[in-house]
């Protein structure tokens, strides 16, 4: 179950970088730029961004349910 | 493309061991290759799943016995693994959806959840601290007993007398 969870916190942090007010870091060090990114990874990227928006929308939807029934 | 007519939530089918070798190569839906392959298509899919009003009840029934969202979501998961509809690997990747899902339908209907089997263990775990007080508590009160038990004396007319020791 441990894979699920550090899975899980990616997409979290992928939600909070999303967030207007997070400020965005530059790349340091060994990290790789977006230009030297192969498509395998690409493409992982993609279907993770695809996730964590689902993830988000699911949630504002729940916040507003519950909310409503308040 | 057919839709998956199975509740979601099919799943404590036990198979046997060896039941691969029973059918021809290849008839199984988890060897064929899988229905979908876009990400997208398959969140949609579960989407539709959790919006049928009957998979709803059946969701809200197996929270209420406070299995882990993670364990639930795993065993659905799997079920459309092995109707052929998706990949593992896209499986794992939409997890977080069908957990996501789950707390949905939790938190609508007022039912306590954990999401990962380790937070369980963590609830019924006593502090280090809380335990040797506990221990120290009994021993004392054991102790007291026992003393208490050695004070008093046989008073009745048939008990024996004890010996004093000088």
């Amino acid at each position: 179950m441990q894979h699920i969870k550090s899975y899980m916190n990616k997409i979290e942090g992928i939600i909070a970088s999303n967030k207007p007010s997070a400020s965005k870091k530059k790349p340091m060090g060994f990290a790789p730029t977006k230009e030297k990114q192969t498509e395998e990874t690409k493409k992982e990227d993609m279907n993770m961004k695809i996730v964590a928006d689902t993830v988000q929308g699911i949630r504002e939807a729940r916040k507003g349910m519950l909310n409503a029934t308040k | 493309m057919q839709p998956n007519k199975a509740s979601p939530f099919d799943v404590l089918q036990p198979v046997a061991p060896g039941i691969s070798w029973t059918a021809p190569e290849k008839s199984r839906p988890w060897q064929q290759p899988p229905q979908l392959v876009n990400i997208g298509d398959v969140v949609q899919r579960y989407m539709d799943g959790f919006s049928d009003p009957e998979s709803m009840s059946t969701a809200i029934d197996a929270l209420e016995t406070k299995v882990p969202l993670s364990v639930m979501a795993q065993s659905i998961m799997l079920n459309y693994v092995s109707e052929g509809v998706h990949t593992v690997d896209m499986g794992i990747l939409v997890m977080p959806v069908i957990i996501e899902l789950l707390i949905t339908f939790a938190e609508l209907s007022d039912i306590d959840y954990i999401v990962f089997p380790d937070e369980i263990e963590k609830e019924y775990i006593v502090p280090i601290g809380v335990a040797k007080l506990a221990m120290k508590k009994a021993l004392e009160s054991m102790e007291k007993t026992v003393e208490e038990v050695q004070e008093t004396k046989p008073a009745g007319l048939m008990a024996r007398k004890q010996k004093e020791v000088m």
